[in-house]
């Protein structure tokens, strides 16, 4: 019985990767349509807030205009940042998410629909806030609402794509709920709603120029005192945007199979041979196969340290340790060509120390796990 | 004849703990095989190789001549976990749709494969109000929307009644008469019957690998829950010897 098949010459269907975002859009919103408390949640509980505030200052309009005005800006970017990350997390704990990555769905594409979906329902939730906050409360800009309601939306974007990034690092819902405190109140206390930006120490400055809640909040103060869109408030728009597509290209890393380098190496499994597998230690014989035992030549004469360490005529066959974690390694030189790497107990552990990439040689065959850090695609 | 998986001195550890020692076999296309073993013997663990989803020790897997996971195969392999993955706030019919909508068919296709696992009636319903063995025909629903070339599934009856059970096998082997290959993990014996090929995994080790009347045969007895027993001791003879 041959070890090959025969690639599927017939073409099977395929999402285009635009219809597949719809579809995690689509899902999504529906997961939301079928969640009646929480819409309500999200839209009602920011106007609230906003009302629990105008209430607090109803003695100094001026400050709750200022305040109010930074809040448009706060709530949706709070309130996206946590259902997001929730809502990742979820995908991974009910086992979904391991699901999707075995279907052709792109990783991408799963964040980009995850990304619109939100962004949608940030949108409706910045829309109804507004709507409350100048309508029935009395807040008041000098220039167009148009403008807070996009600066809001663009805001609640970079909130759901801070939300997918931190959800990847979460393993549980306790540990994503503390990333809210450790990832937005910081740009809360900094964003210059309590302290205006002038007044703060030079170091806290210099911090709050890279939190992108920041420049959102920057834009709206514009929007609040300039009748026209100026300038920098398009700049301040295009710096939150950036760090939402930032934040959005970076959280597909986290996001990968967990798989091992061979398995995930299509390329290198594929060109070994079965028949070049070398054997593995048996199941009976624990120990670990005795270096050189297989290449005569090689236990003879150590080659001076930082050649090549693959050895001629048989490729890929044996450890070819990279020099840097070989020097770690108390073995001499000539014992790494006649092991694979995975079998050098100096050299498997220095890989899952300094996860550097240790062996291309029998993992390309056989895969081994200690090639990398687990994941490692 | 072509193996549809060819698996090579595999080895997975979790944490410290050797989860499967050193397995190696073929799975012929075409066929339903069933992969029997109690649980904690490393079924789970074993399917999740297959599918790419584990991180190996070392060893190889090759399903459809190409290793295990790769982007080639995502819409070839179809994989169904033990718990049922599907949304559980979304309709049966919602889920569906979904899923094939990632796999590229259309909404009809959707519907099909709800109503060929028996949940038509049901296709309205959130997920979450579902039983427990409603859920993983939902979820078996949404893996057969890829049509998948090789199909693997982590315990699909269990918590099914008898009649839905006797169904779902008869499905699978429809599945395998149109060619797809099936692995099948159970830990009841008496559906292992049922399978054209058996692996019997227990503490990570295979025990035997061949068809249900060839274990009848070698080991002398109908039943094959005697069988498996009787492997076992076997092996444990070896073992002491």
């Amino acid at each position: 019985m041959s070890t090959t098949h025969p690639v599927a010459t017939h073409v099977r269907p395929h999402a285009a990767p635009g219809a597949s975002t719809l579809a995690v859009t689509g899902r999504v919103l529906r997961q939301l349509r079928h969640d009646p408390r929480t819409i309500a949640l999200l839209l009602v509980v920011p106007s609230l807030l906003l009302a629990l505030m105008d209430a607090l200052w109803t003695e100094q309009p001026q400050v709750f205009n200022r305040v109010g005005l930074v809040m448009l800006a706060i709530f949706p970017f709070v309130v996206m940042f946590l259902v997001t990350s929730i809502a990742m997390l979820r995908e991974r704990t009910s086992g979904t998410l391991e699901r999707l990555l075995t279907t052709p769905l792109p990783r991408p594409a799963l964040l980009l629909g995850y990304g619109a979906g939100f962004g949608l329902a940030a949108a409706l939730q910045a829309a109804g806030t507004t709507a409350v906050g100048f309508g029935l409360l009395g807040l008041q800009t000098a220039g167009p609402l148009g403008w807070v309601v996009l600066i809001a939306m663009v805001d609640a974007v970079l909130g759901v794509a801070l939300g997918l990034l931190c959800s990847a690092f979460a393993r549980s819902e306790f540990q994503a709920v503390q990333f809210m405190p450790v990832v937005v109140l910081p740009q809360v206390f900094l964003c210059g709603l309590l302290v205006p930006r002038d007044q703060m120490a030079g170091w806290l400055q210099a911090i709050s120029d890279v939190l992108p809640l920041t420049y959102a909040v920057d834009a709206l103060q514009e929007v609040g005192s300039h009748p026209a869109a100026t300038g920098r408030m398009w700049a301040d728009l295009a710096v939150v945007a950036g760090a939402a597509v930032l934040a959005l290209g970076l959280a597909p890393a986290p996001l990968r199979r967990r798989t091992s380098c061979a398995l995930g190496r299509p390329g290198r499994a594929a060109a070994a041979a079965p028949g070049a597998v070398p054997a593995t230690p048996t199941p009976g014989t624990a120990s670990w196969p005795r270096p050189g035992r297989r290449s005569p030549s090689a236990g003879t004469t150590a080659r001076r340290s930082g050649s090549s360490p693959r050895p001629r005529g048989s490729t890929r066959r044996w450890c070819t340790t990279t020099s840097a974690a070989r020097k770690s390694c108390s073995w001499p030189p000539s014992r790494h060509r006649a092991i694979p790497t995975s079998c050098c107990p100096p050299c498997s552990r220095a890989a899952r120390r300094s996860s550097v990439r240790t062996c291309s040689g029998w993992c390309s065959g056989s895969g081994t796990g200690r090639a990398g850090p687990p994941g490692s695609r | 004849m072509d193996a549809a998986v060819t698996v090579n001195h595999l080895v997975v550890d979790r944490g410290r703990h050797r989860v499967l020692h050193d397995l190696s076999f073929q799975i012929p296309p075409g066929q339903v095989t069933g992969l029997l073993g109690p649980s904690g013997s490393g079924k789970s663990t074993l399917m999740r190789a297959l599918v790419g989803v584990q991180v190996v020790r070392s060893g190889e897997v090759t399903v459809l001549g190409r290793p295990a996971g790769s982007a080639a195969l995502r819409s070839r392999v179809g994989y169904v976990t033990q718990s049922p993955s599907v949304y559980a706030d979304l309709t049966v019919r919602e889920n569906a749709r979904f899923f094939a909508a990632l796999y590229g068919v259309g909404a009809a296709a959707a519907d099909r494969a709800v109503a060929d696992v028996g949940l038509a009636d049901a296709a309205g319903q959130l997920v979450r109000d579902l039983s427990g063995g409603q859920m993983g025909r939902v979820s078996l629903a949404c893996a057969l929307l890829g049509r998948p070339e090789v199909l693997v599934l982590d315990e699909p009856t269990v918590g099914l009644d008898p009649v839905l059970r006797v169904e779902l096998w008869e499905q699978f082997h429809a599945l395998a008469d149109r060619g797809t290959t099936l692995l099948v993990s159970s830990h009841v014996m008496d559906e292992a019957g049922r399978c054209d090929r058996l692996l019997l995994l227990r503490e990570g080790r295979l025990l035997s690998d061949s068809t249900p009347a060839e274990l009848r045969a070698r080991t002398g007895t109908d039943d094959l829950e005697e069988a498996f027993l009787r492997v076992v001791r076997e092996q444990q003879a070896e073992v002491a010897a």
